[in-house]
Order: C-alpha cells, then structure tokens, then sequence
C-alpha cells in the first residue's frame, strides 16, 4: 500500500510514534502552572494532531484534537480541566493504536463520543449564561436613566453579581465606573456602552446586544 | 528541464511524509521533483538560502516563525517560487494574513490530489518561463 493512502502501515507507524510524542510533551505542560506561553504551546500541540489524524483519517481523535485547540487558543485557566480530560481521552487511543485491538477502538470511539457531548454541553451552558448577562446588561442601561437612585444600585448590584457567577473577566474596572456615575448622579449611558464593547473577548457581544435592546 | 525544487515545511513527521509522498503522486507525468523538508520556519529560510525553490509548501503553525513569515520572506528572496500555506487555519483574518504575506495559494487541509497536481503543473510552468527567459 503506497505512503500516500491514510492506511499505510508506514504512515500509522509514524502517526503512532508522533502522538506518542506529542502526548508527552502535552502532559509536561500540563503538569506545569497555566500560563499564556503553555496554552500556545498546547495550541501547537492539538493542532499537530488534529491536522495529522485528518490526514489518516482518525476521525474521534481529530475531533478531540480540535475541541482541545480551540480551548487552549482561547487561553482561558478554565479550560485546563477540559484539557486533560481530552489529553487522557488522546492517550487512550494512543494505547488503542499500540495494541491495535477491534474492541479498544470501539470503546476509545465511544468515551470520545462522551467526552466530546460532555463539553460541548458545557460550552453551550456557558454559552448561553453569557448571553444572560449580555441581554441584562443592555435592559438595566436602558433602565438606568429612568430609575431614581435606589433601583440604579440594584441595577449595579445584579450586574455585579451576574458578571461574577458568569465569570466575566475584565469587568471591575466599568463597574467601578457605573458604581461612581450613579453616586454623582452623573449617568452617562454613552460613556458606559462605550467602554463595554472595548471589552477584549465580548466587545462585539455587547454591543450587539445593547444594540438589539436599544431597538 | 532539471527537477522541480520543492520546499515542504511542516514540523509533523507525519504530515510531511504524507505530504511527500502525495506530490511524488501528483507530479508523476509531468516532472521530477527534488523536495527539501524543513520542520520550523528558520530551518526552511536556511534552506532556501542555498536552494532557489520553484514551489514551496508551507504548514502556517510551526514552532518558531511561522508560516506567514517565511512565505514573506521566501516571496522576497525569489518572487518566482510559488508559494502555497497549506494549514488548518479557516478563520476570514487567517486567510487575510495569507493574502498580506503574497501567497499564491491557500489551502485548508486536507488538500486534494487534484490541487495538488495543480500546484504542481503551475510551477512547473512558471520555472520554464523563467529559465527560457
């Protein structure tokens, strides 16, 4: 069977070696304090096996291998739990390759199918709570002008609370701001949307969402 | 006409291999092939120092610099050698850097034995021209 069929028994003896490799490297930075640096490293990683499992036509592991780049793209601390499951999920199949046994792929196959639904439900989850706060942070702006001091705080106070349990980072600084514009009474809605769709990861979120409240 | 100088650059074994072994396919029929292989964007540019390449193959992720990189720096070097970034990468901003570094082709992987070929037979082309030039 020449090299270039996805089944030759060189290829898969190479792919076998590379993600054997690959894995290592994978768990040594895992192993490690996250950081910025590791999860380009983790990115690079993923993508090498994503892109020669497509290749050989390893479909679960390709699949795994993207879910894992794009969490370790995203950069996100949070995604180290996600990121192991996936790397544990990859070492399976590496074993599976090694042993090259009928009923070891099925149940690699299978836990991949698990572990693939397992994070996406929880990326949809994720997903969707944040749209929550997108759509509660354009209705209390539109709210703010018209509510007397008091109900300008609870605004405040949900805001807070919303970002924090949906873990929104970068947020302190506009709530500190909003927090001073309603004790000077010094509103300025303008100033605040502004800021917000500045906003690293979800400027464009907001601002869409603002935008659709505000219609 | 001598061989077709190709330059693959992608830091899996693998991949390259694959790769290779697909363009001796491809090319069969229309010339012989001398390919280089690199596995980081410094090892291809050290390359391609020595060898003026006709066609070049680039993976965009490589430790080191990456693929963009060095099809700018390949594109300055030799405007001739056709530049192709072969990669995973989908997103409208990856392609525009594609664009932005003067690649002539594009490719999301896998690519398919019939691009491939094409690649080839352009190439090719264009080296005639040059050394009848």
């Amino acid at each position: 069977m020449s090299t270039a069929s996805p089944h030759s028994s060189e290829l898969l003896q190479a792919f076998t070696a590379e993600l054997e490799q690959l894995l290592t490297q994978c768990a040594d930075l895992l192993q490690q304090t996250w950081c910025q640096e590791n999860a380009r490293s983790l990115f690079r990683i993923f993508h090498n096996i994503k892109g020669t499992a497509q290749l050989l036509e390893f479909a679960e592991i390709a699949q795994a291998a993207q879910l894992a780049e794009t969490l370790a793209r995203s950069e996100e601390a949070n995604c180290e739990t996600e990121l192991k499951r996936i790397h544990h999920y990859l070492s399976d199949a590496l074993e599976s390759l090694h042993n090259n046994t009928g009923q070891k792929k099925a149940y690699v196959s299978s836990r991949a199918e698990q572990l693939i639904n397992h994070i996406n439900r929880k990326q949809a989850l994720q997903n969707s709570e944040q749209l929550a706060l997108f759509s509660l942070v354009g209705k209390q702006l539109t709210l703010l002008c018209q509510a007397d001091r008091k109900q300008q705080y609870l605004s405040l106070n949900k805001l807070s609370q919303a970002s924090k349990i949906m873990d929104i980072e970068n947020m302190e600084a506009w709530l500190n701001e909003l927090e001073h514009q309603i004790d000077t009474q010094t509103i300025n809605t303008e100033k605040l949307v502004a800021n917000l769709v500045l906003h690293p990861r979800f400027g464009q979120a907001f601002q869409q969402h603002i935008a659709q409240e505000s219609v | 006409m001598s061989a077709l100088h190709v330059l693959l650059v992608d830091d899996s074994p693998t991949a390259a291999l694959f790769l290779q072994a697909k363009l001796d396919s491809a090319a069969q029929g229309i010339t012989e092939l001398a390919v280089q292989r690199a596995s980081s964007g410094e090892e291809a540019l050290q390359l391609a120092e020595k060898t003026g390449f006709d066609l070049a193959i680039l993976d965009v992720v490589l430790p080191g610099v990456d693929g963009f990189h060095v099809c700018k720096q390949l594109k300055q070097q030799r405007s001739t050698c056709q530049v192709a970034l072969l990669t995973g990468l989908q997103t409208d901003a990856d392609k525009q850097q594609g664009v932005d570094a003067g690649c002539d082709a594009y490719i999301i992987k896998p690519i398919d034995d019939l691009r491939l070929s094409q690649l080839v037979k352009l190439a090719y082309i264009r080296a005639q021209t040059v050394n009848h030039s």
